[in-house]
């Protein structure tokens, strides 16, 4: 197996790492879960993948009782937020991250997180309010590095803006040779191809460049490499989705907004 | 998502993917270490996630890392997909 680092932060990643969606706790066996957790940690894999909508926490779960005999060390554990846990329990506000995240630390049997990313964006808690609950949360323990999953390029960028604020090191698009969206967002802006997927490079921890398709070099600046966890596989079915009504009601709320003008960076 | 899924099952996809097969056996590997060496192929890529059903499979999957494989085979690859019609 080989490695390789997530961005700008300190974790090294295995290039294949374990996911738990539409597995763990639902999909198969405990015993085949644990057994492949196992296997995993025979060939080298050291990045578990998992959120708390996986399942409605059963992913997690199982992880937190089949990982308690293994040094906290010796894996790298990534969760995620903002899929409903229930009618009321959804999205990126502060006190759902404040409160998704203890859940998930409860369940995954640890202190800490290694990688909490947002697993979208949230249209109706403005920016500011979850990238400093994110920083928070860092600055607390309980989160190492923070990330996301299929945020847009203006709403990566609009978070790379705010000032005090944690970076994010990661980005955890769905990619392949099937869907290459990730690569186009890169060129859309008219680009040559060789950007890539350096849409999602903006993040240097240091530095903000004002234009997300050159992220990370030009004016002599040091090309500060930002490396994504990339999705691929494609399950059968994706099982219980999440309630329709939040979805309408946050796509209404996101059409008021737009209708009434609010920039981006204030949503 | 659905929309996604949705767009795998559709028979010109399936075909295309089907067509990619020859190569994978060119570069003698399976069809998913291809795809996922694919993935890996970018350097701004740091980790390709993968889910499996039984522990074997994820033997074959990680055997994925480090594979070398002729960017010739991934352009051909990569001119079946871009030929796939949008839905």
């Amino acid at each position: 197996m080989r490695y390789r680092q997530l961005g700008d932060s300190d974790l090294t990643v295995s290039e294949i790492s374990l996911g738990t969606w539409l597995t763990f706790g639902v999909g198969i066996e405990r015993e085949k879960a644990i057994a492949s957790l196992d296997q995993a940690f025979d060939l080298g894999i050291n990045f578990i993948d998992t959120a708390n909508a996986y399942g409605y926490g059963a992913a997690e779960s199982l992880l937190g009782e089949a990982l308690k005999d293994r040094p906290r060390d010796s894996y790298i554990l990534g969760t995620k937020v903002f899929v409903p846990m229930s009618e009321t329990d959804y999205g990126l506000s502060r006190a759902q991250i404040e409160k998704q995240l203890d859940a998930s630390l409860k369940r995954l049997n640890t202190d800490y997180v290694d990688l909490y990313q947002c697993h979208r964006y949230d249209v109706d808690t403005p920016l500011e309010e979850t990238m400093e609950a994110l920083t928070d949360a860092v600055k607390a323990g309980k989160v190492r590095y923070i990330g996301f999953s299929e945020w847009s390029p203006k709403q990566i960028q609009a978070s790379l803006d705010l000032p005090g604020v944690e970076k994010f090191v990661s980005s955890q698009p769905q990619y392949s040779l099937l869907w290459r969206r990730p690569e186009k967002s890169a060129s859309r802006n008219g680009r040559p191809s060789r950007s890539r997927l350096r849409w999602t490079c903006p993040v240097s921890r240091n530095s903000s460049p004002a234009n997300h398709n050159i992220p990370c070099s030009g004016g002599g600046r040091k090309r500060r490499s930002f490396r994504c966890v990339l999705k691929t596989g494609f399950p059968r079915s994706s099982g219980r989705r999440w309630p329709r009504a939040c979805c309408r009601a946050s796509m209404c709320r996101a059409i008021r907004r737009r209708r009434t003008a609010v920039p981006p960076a204030t949503r | 998502m659905n929309r996604q899924m949705g767009h795998w099952n559709r028979p010109e996809v399936i075909e295309a993917v089907h067509r990619m097969k020859p190569l994978a056996e060119e570069a003698g590997v399976s069809m998913a270490q291809f795809a996922l060496a694919w993935v890996l192929r970018e350097p701004n890529v740091a980790s390709a996630i993968v889910g499996v059903s039984r522990p074997e499979q994820l033997a074959a999957n990680a055997a994925a890392s480090g594979l070398k494989i002729d960017p010739a085979l991934f352009e051909k690859a990569e001119a079946i997909a871009a030929e796939i019609p949008s839905a």
